[in-house]
């Protein structure tokens, strides 16, 4: 799989994951106004992400592949991705 | 979410120091060993905010097709890369600092969710703020 850095981006916006204040290193899924374990983190790199690096962004985000292709490909919500957390009992 | 990291610390090493004149630090992160390893220990970070105070840490070492060298744990469900082992190992320890100290701030506000106070634990099990 591949994704390149602007989808990533992408993805974290649409979720509307916050970063810790002057730090970029890990963006944060906030559900509810509380912090939920489900974090990943914008690449510093340039260009794409390939080999093993998209995976660990997807399993951080508690997504199969088809799910976080929805996601990069703008099908699936950031209420959509809600329920699937609700029905893999991440979050209630 | 469990504390088997704390089970995953490769015996074997503990018993090539304690066979050879090394410490255990120049055994983890001699060049043949993390050739051939896909997991190593770290016993301590560089970050000027936090330390281990349950070390070592067990971390997993992966090279992926593209050649980044990926260091991760699963049980934090972390990971740092770089295109050398000391750019991996301190994008890792960059994040691990990001996770606590965002995790210990929200904590102290009382604004983590229900989920989320698992792994607070596991992270105050294994580190402390200087």
């Amino acid at each position: 799989m591949q994704l390149k850095i602007k989808e990533a981006k992408r993805v974290i916006d649409k979720l509307e994951m916050r970063g810790r204040e002057g730090n970029d290193t890990l963006c944060y899924f906030y559900h509810e106004g509380k912090m939920t374990n489900i974090f990943t983190r914008i690449p510093h790199k340039n260009g794409d992400l390939k080999g093993k690096l998209p995976d660990f962004i997807r399993q951080q985000l508690k997504l199969n592949e088809e799910d976080f292709l929805n996601l990069k490909k703008c099908s699936l919500s950031k209420e959509g991705y809600i329920e699937i957390l609700k029905e893999k009992g991440i979050i209630d | 979410m469990n504390y088997t990291f704390l089970q995953k610390r490769p015996l074997f090493l503990y018993d090539k120091v304690s066979n050879s004149s090394q410490s255990l630090d120049e055994v983890v992160f001699s060049e043949n060993y993390l050739e051939n390893s896909r997991g190593l220990l770290i016993f301590n970070l560089s970050s000027d905010k936090i330390y281990l105070k349950n070390a070592p840490l067990f971390i997993d070492r992966d090279v992926d097709e593209d050649g980044n060298i990926i260091y991760s744990n699963s049980d934090l469900e972390i990971f740092g890369y770089g295109d050398t082992d000391e750019e991996a190992r301190a994008d890792f320890e960059k994040v691990l600092e990001d996770l606590y100290i965002c995790f210990n701030q929200e904590k102290e506000k009382n604004n983590l969710h229900n989920n989320a106070i698992p792994l607070w634990n596991l992270l105050d099990n294994i580190l402390k703020e200087k």
